[in-house]
């Protein structure tokens, strides 16, 4: 039965990425930066679903390493004239390196705690940022030239496919790294870091890996976005982004890999749609949409059909979920559970 | 010497609009175990909401004592209908909610009151008093005496009343105090209807300086949180001694060193917060959880 279904996960990610694939010859230049957009938050998000999702650490300093990846691109191609494909990596491993800086200390710290002092390091980018202006642009932040399309290729098809191709990379990289025997150790140090530690997870190491890789992904996310957008300031990475990409990853269901791809259309979208009408709309959608998914779908949008699956079986048998012999869910082993979710299960 | 005075009282007076709405912090978490990352935004809604009133011509003072009783209600239905149903789940699904509250209200204030900052007036003259060689500001000696006089009464509510005395037996023990015959669930609901309130008087504090946006609060709430993390999550008078050694720090630090200047002022907070958290995260005045399995 499981190797069924993750048999069919693959084939329906196939078929996605082959549709996907295709879509930037036939749509403008602008649908496939709007979508080009949605990969690169969707990568940022995946990067949290391991630190939050996966780990049980809430963070909401995402948008400080996407900017920080963001601006090592920006300097690699206007200082050095780096090529716009190596400074993906190059933003990626500085992201680590600042990554591994911030959770040294800031992972012993717990639950809130850690939230408190992500949020705070969120305000420390913009004002450090102005401080350096020879190397950043300072409050005008820096251009950069667009890469250049490749043989038929245009600029937004070329910058386009690249994205999906690292997309598709970091999200085997996840989905790897989830069913290896690290995923059920994040799972035990998220929910019970104490029991973690006396079963013989080295708790310290399991978060400080999360840590990383969530920053490696946002700071690779950081450098395709200045290739996309061909301009970084200091305050495009601020709170409205890091709460955005925060939003995202619980709307699309925490805890899941395949959420951080409809969290990331969300963050993309609703800001568009909301727009037209009025801009500050946009916070309302958001906000509301974070609280009935925590209220209401605790497996966010990707559990949507387990979460009404459950609910229907446990109205008709009048049973808990818990104890059904084929729960709808996959078991704690396999990344559709949440954090809500598995812990409802334990108690 | 006079000018070192003059940034100290001005250091304390920032510091006790931080230390108001860490002092909100604190009740939340006391009575519910919370961090309310919503707590800065629901004080902007209360601080549009005293705007409103003094512009249809109700006096300053009643228009903030008005929003109080608003935001005191406002803080209830947000606990009735939006904590409460997640209370208990998770650790941290509780908080998550008030992140998108963060969101939401940001959202609204910009919808109904527009994103244009506007002035509030002071409650304060602008008038200063010379002091030892110092001219200190008739609103930074109100900001101070605000704060200790709200200090004051929610102490006297705490301490010496009985329903002080429920309320924190609902927060430590909720089930003893359940059988006891508190009213534990309504007791839950006015810790956030108080914090609310004590939030619409630092969101008046902080006004005139800042002028009333969706994004007034946002440094403001990261210098609350520091002071509340400083101070201890679960101790009042912590939040106020910690909202009065970050205001001064900042206060008396930013012009004395080049480096830092007034845009790296936000690394005041964060370094306190960074120190504390490392070396006691109990804060000064808190108590030390212990973990059981």
């Amino acid at each position: 039965m499981k190797a069924l279904r993750s048999h069919g996960a693959k084939l329906a990610a196939l078929v996605l990425v082959l549709v996907l694939a295709v879509v930037p010859f036939y749509e403008t230049p602008y649908n496939n930066n709007q979508i080009t957009l949605i990969f690169i938050f969707a990568m940022a998000i995946l990067g949290l679903n391991l630190l939050a999702g996966y780990t049980g650490q809430l963070s909401v300093a995402q948008s400080l390493l996407l900017g920080i990846g963001g601006y090592t691109a920006a300097i690699l191609v206007t200082e050095i004239e780096m090529p716009h494909l190596l400074t993906i990596p190059a933003a990626g491993f500085v992201a680590m390196f600042f990554g591994w800086l911030i959770a040294m200390p800031v992972l012993r710290l717990q639950g809130f705690y850690l939230m408190v002092v992500t949020l705070a390091l969120v305000f420390v980018l913009s004002p450090v940022v102005k401080e350096f202006p020879s190397v950043t642009g300072g409050p005008e932040g820096l251009l950069i030239d667009a890469p250049e399309g490749v043989g038929t290729l245009a600029t937004d098809q070329y910058v386009y496919l690249v994205a999906l191709a690292v997309g598709v990379l970091l999200f085997a990289l996840a989905a790897r790294l989830v069913n290896s025997a690290h995923g059920p150790a994040m799972k035990a140090v998220r929910d019970n870091e104490v029991v973690a530690e006396a079963i013989g997870i080295k708790t310290t190491r399991t978060k400080t890996g999360a840590f990383l890789f969530a920053s490696a992904f946002a700071g690779v996310a950081g450098s395709l976005y200045v290739q996309v957008i061909g301009y970084v300031s200091p305050d495009s990475f601020g709170i409205g982004l890091g709460l955005a990409l925060f939003a995202g990853a619980f709307i699309g269901g925490i805890g899941t890999i395949a959420g951080a791809l409809i969290g990331a259309t969300f963050v993309q979208v609703v800001p568009l749609l909301a727009g037209r009408t009025d801009a500050s709309l946009t916070g309302v959608i958001y906000g509301t949409a974070v609280i009935v998914s925590i209220m209401a779908f605790p497996e966010g949008l990707a559990g949507l059909g387990a979460t009404v699956n459950k609910r229907l079986r446990k109205r008709s048998t009048g049973t808990s979920p818990t104890v059904s012999p084929d729960p709808p869910t996959a078991p704690a082993a396999t990344p559709t559970t949440s954090i809500s979710s598995s812990r409802n299960e334990t108690r | 010497m006079g000018a070192l005075l003059q940034d100290v009282m001005s250091g304390l007076a920032a510091g006790s609009i931080y230390g108001a709405l860490a002092l909100a912090l604190v009740f939340v978490f006391r009575s519910t175990g919370v961090v309310n990352f919503a707590q800065g935004e629901m004080a902007m809604i209360s601080t549009y909401i005293s705007l409103s009133f003094y512009n249809l011509g109700v006096p300053l003072l009643a228009a903030v004592v008005l929003s109080m009783a608003c935001s005191f209600l406002i803080g209830i239905t947000v606990e009735r209908t939006l904590i409460r149903p997640v209370a208990g789940r998770t650790a941290h699904a509780a908080s998550i909610v008030t992140v998108g509250l963060f969101l939401a209200a940001n959202g609204i204030a910009g919808y109904v009151w527009g994103v244009e900052p506007r002035g509030f007036p002071s409650l304060f003259s602008r008038e200063s008093v010379g002091l030892g060689g110092a001219r200190i500001a008739v609103a930074d000696l109100g900001a101070l005496a605000v704060l200790v006089v709200l200090v004051f009464l929610l102490f006297l509510l705490f301490e010496k009343t009985r329903v002080g005395l429920m309320m924190r037996a609902a927060a430590s023990q909720p089930a003893s105090a359940r059988m006891a015959g508190a009213p534990v669930s309504n007791l839950l609901m006015s810790g956030w209807g108080i914090s609310a309130a004590v939030g619409a008087v630092a969101g008046a504090l902080i006004a005139p300086a800042v002028f009333v946006s969706p994004g007034m609060m946002g440094p403001v709430f990261i210098y609350a949180l520091a002071a509340a993390a400083l101070g201890g999550l679960s101790s009042p008078l912590g939040a106020v001694l910690g909202g009065w050694i970050i205001g001064v720090a900042e206060a008396v630090i930013a012009p004395r060193v080049d480096f830092i200047g007034s845009q790296l002022a936000i690394l005041i907070p964060l370094t306190i917060i960074f120190l504390v958290l490392l070396l006691r995260p109990a804060g000064l005045l808190g108590v030390q959880e212990v973990k059981r399995v």
